[in-house]
């Protein structure tokens, strides 16, 4: 494209606001009027897709969706006791108590064998 | 001149965005590191009020726990529990070979014990159950039955049994 038709814009009888009928593509570099609409239309089509990925990264910012710098080695929790095996314990041992407490009662099992 | 300038503008503001990028992404990076730590620090946190309720909510029952094992170095306590078994079931309990072993785990050690029980077959059996359902964390294995004679001292009585078991309780190191 020349530069200069783009820096002095003169009107020929190819140009936009002529009335005679011409194709985009012979008017491309000759038109400095097209060339313009074509720059401008890049550089749109440009800022448009880096606008949308600007969103983009910005939603996975917010959302946490960005991989951390470096792998952070975050001891995990543990649990030092099991509550519930320790009641489970406890629950068992009581019962053993009530059985022996029954005992004491008397014994309600087989019967003798040799009898 | 104008189109080189033109060129190089573009080429500088590409420059120029790449460096922000990448800026732009090693905070986003970095931060995203901070809030993984945050969030962490924040577990942890929640876990050792969780712990801490729970070491509070459990005390009685840790407290009995001790009482389950027998005593390393005075195991009175539990040959007179197995001996009070005797008379709480009509029989003869006698108490043999009680030795200490290593445990299941270097927290804990054995006692072990070979017992034998004279009487009726329902006191004997009475007798087995009372041993077995002691408040120590205890196991029963190798019961034998055997029946002495076939009545008891009077003629009229019910036979006598014997049994004879190995026990094994938990002690404590």
């Amino acid at each position: 494209m020349n530069i200069k038709s783009l820096l002095h814009p003169k009107k020929s009888h190819k140009s936009a606001f002529s009335s005679e009928h011409v194709s985009w593509r012979e008017r491309v570099g000759e038109d400095a009027y097209v060339g313009w609409v074509i720059i401008f239309s890049i550089s749109l089509a440009i800022a448009l897709i880096l606008m949308a990925y600007a969103a983009w990264l910005f939603y996975l910012i917010e959302t946490g969706g960005i991989a951390p710098a470096q792998a952070i080695d975050v001891p995990g929790s543990h649990t030092a006791f099991d509550e519930n095996s320790l009641d489970s314990l406890i629950s068992s041992f009581s019962s053993k108590a009530s059985t022996a407490s029954a005992l004491t009662h008397g014994f309600n099992g087989p019967p003798d064998p040799s009898l | 001149m104008l189109l080189i300038l033109s060129v190089l503008a573009v080429f500088a503001a590409a420059a120029a965005y790449a460096f922000m990028y990448n800026d732009a992404m090693q905070k986003a990076r970095e931060e995203a590191a901070v809030q993984k730590e945050v969030v962490a620090a924040s577990k942890h946190t929640v876990d050792a009020e969780n712990m801490k309720a729970a070491y509070g909510r459990t005390a009685a029952d840790r407290a009995l726990l001790p009482s389950f094992l027998v005593p390393q170095n005075d195991a009175v306590p539990f040959i007179n529990t197995v001996e009070a078994v005797g008379p709480a079931s009509g029989t003869k309990v006698s108490l043999s070979s009680l030795s200490s072993g290593a445990g299941p785990n270097p927290l804990y050690g054995t006692v072990t014990a070979t017992i034998s029980i004279v009487g009726t077959w329902a006191n004997v059996m009475r007798a087995v159950e009372m041993i077995e359902n002691m408040q120590y964390a205890i196991s029963v294995k190798d019961v034998h039955l055997d029946l002495l004679s076939s009545s008891g001292p009077s003629p009229k009585s019910a036979p006598n049994w014997t049994a004879s078991m190995d026990i094994s309780a938990l002690s404590s190191t």
